[in-house]
């Protein structure tokens, strides 16, 4: 089969049981809405037929292209049967979608969409041919991805031998998965055309974004924060050269902006397909399970605050299912003394990380060079920092933004302390990684700006009436307004 | 120090714009301030990159374009100087799923490029943690003669070039 119907057909299939899923969930039930959340059921798809085959695989049952068949027809049989039976109820997310398109809008999103097709197409024609060049895409991705096209089952002692070359064997296998579902598909044993697949998970992530980005803002807003999330040099290339880090940010970018529309609006099958993407992102890089405990671990804390209870049980049932979802790779790793690169039992003790502390100051330095690298990431996270730090200003924003800065931080937190207590000498992990481990952080602060840009208050008082600079100062003027009244 | 200053100047052109609009309007809006710096920003990068990108993925497409299937999938082992037609020579060789030892010559040092490429294209084969039990052994940059004991036990020699060989354990 050719590299572009592989990538059709494996995008019809994710697409129809993606958008039973989403129908399951409440979320798109007409077909006009389905159309919209094309992109977000892509991924969706992605991630509910993965994940399930990768609970498969760890548990030692074959899987080829038969298992993975019967594994969609499974999940989308049962998605769109809980979609069919559920009554249509009133569209997601924040009001501000409602509003209706001035003509400006309408160009942005004409404007936005040609951009992204034409993307799509080019990005996709350069995906089918470029070679896998670099040490990690062939060496750990690809490599795993070759593993997974010619066994059926997990071979143990390619995972657990150093003298097999696997490296980084205990990564996460959703991105290999996907690549070798692909290289079955057109009968190939080596590397050509996978990354097509990694190329259409970030279209349809742009796609997802834009489908929540219009619940949040106006068109003029979103498309080209979204479009900046597919022509951003640091990612396409990420994406071209066959990295995951990109790839990874294309589930965790949709994730993390469906939890902080749950903040505001906390229905559970908001939280329930936050958990599934969330998942998606912590099962294709190390890098997202960070992402998906930091934003999980922010939202409960918020919530803590708050003292709701029922959110805070709502948290617990996404947590649990995550584990679930997460538990069967990292059981398997654990069950066949799978070496990990991360010490993070040494990671952990205080001595350890003393004799590493000599490692923070470059580490820092060197991300958040990278993160203001606007040629690589397009001011993306500038940005976000700004609205964050604005949003503080506001008390209906405070909570939004505090969720974002916080996962932003101990995203960034994590990182620097993997790459400290690596076993990779730090000039040639900086020199090697820096671009592309950050690349989650560039995803949070796309939804950062998708949210905050709708969240702020708009013609209404000053940001001192409106909780800005604390209670202090607002007691005397409310007195002088009640005062004048 | 960068990011850091570029939140600010966005902070900073955001409040201004805030400043005009509540001279405009008499009010503080700061949404349509805020919205209005990132479709600034945002739609200035993105219909910049939008076409720089594009030009980059086409030229990027012409220039795989025009490589064969073969040479795309030996790409990364050339860029490493492994002898790549060496490593594919003994995949046609070494039957699928069988296993085998690299042995590397001190001159050039023992590589870990080699190592991770041959490991690599050599899939389904499977490298032994020691000749002993490996079914084949690979001579790359040495001799029989001079890799010594870890040759025991293997015959049959096959040459690609007279430091480049494949024995077969005997009797196997």
């Amino acid at each position: 089969m050719a590299p572009e119907l592989a990538a059709a057909l494996v995008a019809v299939v994710a697409l129809s049981v993606g958008l039973g899923v989403l129908r399951a969930l409440g979320l798109a039930t007409t077909p006009r809405a389905m159309l919209p959340a094309a992109g977000l059921a892509y991924v969706t798809g992605i991630v509910a037929i993965g994940l399930p085959t990768l609970v498969l695989l760890a548990a030692g049952v074959a899987v080829d292209l038969v298992t993975v068949a019967l594994v969609a027809l499974a999940v989308g049989a049962v998605a769109w049967g809980v979609g069919l039976r559920r009554a249509p109820p009133v569209g997601g997310g924040d009001a501000v979608g409602a509003r209706p398109w001035t003509r400006l809008d309408r160009a942005a999103v004409v404007v936005f969409l040609v951009a992204l097709a034409a993307m799509a197409v080019v990005g996709g024609m350069a995906a089918s041919v470029t070679p896998l060049s670099h040490w990690d895409a062939w060496s750990i991705w690809g490599r795993k991805a070759v593993v997974l096209t010619q066994w059926s089952q997990l071979p143990v002692p390619f995972f657990k031998h150093a003298s097999s070359g696997m490296q980084s064997p205990d990564y996460p296998l959703l991105l290999p998965l996907l690549e070798s579902v692909h290289l079955r598909l057109i009968g190939a044993t080596g590397l050509r055309s996978a990354q097509l697949e990694l190329w259409l998970l970030a279209i349809g992530s742009a796609g997802a974004m834009a489908f929540l980005g219009a619940l949040l803002t106006r068109p003029l807003v979103w498309a080209p924060v979204v479009l900046c999330t597919v022509v951003a040099p640091g990612l396409y290339r990420n994406l071209v050269a066959g990295y995951a880090d990109a790839a990874m940010a294309a589930f965790l970018g949709p994730g993390i902006l469906l939890l902080g529309i749950w903040l505001r609006n906390p229905r559970p099958r908001t939280l329930a397909l936050a958990t599934l993407l969330l998942a998606g992102a912590a099962s294709a890089k190390d890098e997202g399970l960070f992402g998906a405990v930091a934003a999980l671990a922010v939202a409960v804390a918020i919530h803590l605050a708050r003292r709701r209870r029922r959110e805070l049980a709502q948290l617990g049932l996404a947590a649990l299912g995550l584990a679930l979802l997460l538990a069967p790779w990292r059981l398997w790793v654990a069950a066949h003394g799978i070496p990990g690169q991360i010490p993070v039992g040494r990671g952990l003790s205080s001595g350890f990380l003393s004799s590493r502390s000599d490692r923070i100051g470059p580490t820092v330095g060197r991300l958040t060079h990278e993160l203001g690298n606007r040629h690589n990431f397009l001011l993306l996270v500038a940005l976000a920092l700004a609205l964050c730090g604005l949003g503080f200003l506001f008390s209906r924003v405070r909570a939004v933004a505090t969720f974002y800065l916080a996962v932003g931080v101990l995203f960034f937190g994590a990182v620097v302390w993997a790459i400290c207590i690596s076993r990779v000498a730090l000039v040639w992990q900086l020199h090697t990684a820096s671009d592309r481990v950050v690349q989650g952080i560039v995803a949070v602060s796309a939804a950062a700006i998708l949210q905050l840009s709708g969240l702020l208050p708009d013609a209404g008082p000053s940001p001192a009436e409106n909780g800005v600079l604390g209670r202090t100062r607002l007691r005397p003027r409310r007195r002088r307004v009640e005062q004048r009244a | 120090m960068s990011l850091l200053l570029e939140a600010l100047a966005i902070v900073a052109a955001i409040c201004v714009c805030g400043l005009l609009l509540r001279r405009a309007t008499g009010h503080w809006q700061w949404r349509l301030a805020a919205s209005a710096i990132v479709v600034v920003v945002a739609g200035a990068m993105a219909a910049t990159y939008t076409v720089t990108s594009g030009r980059a993925l086409v030229r990027g497409w012409h220039e795989a374009h025009a490589l064969s299937a073969r040479a795309q999938e030996i790409r990364a082992g050339q860029r490493l100087s492994v002898n790549v037609d060496f490593v594919e020579w003994l995949g046609r060789r070494i039957p699928r799923g069988d296993s085998y030892y690299l042995v590397q010559g001190a001159r050039p040092h023992p590589s870990r490029r080699l190592f991770s490429w041959a490991t690599f294209r050599l899939l389904p084969r499977f490298q032994a943690a020691s000749p002993s039990r490996a079914r084949w052994l690979v001579l790359y940059g040495t001799t029989p003669r001079a890799a010594g004991a870890r040759t025991r036990g293997f015959g049959g020699w096959r040459q690609y070039a007279p430091t480049l060989l494949l024995g077969r354990r005997n009797g196997s």
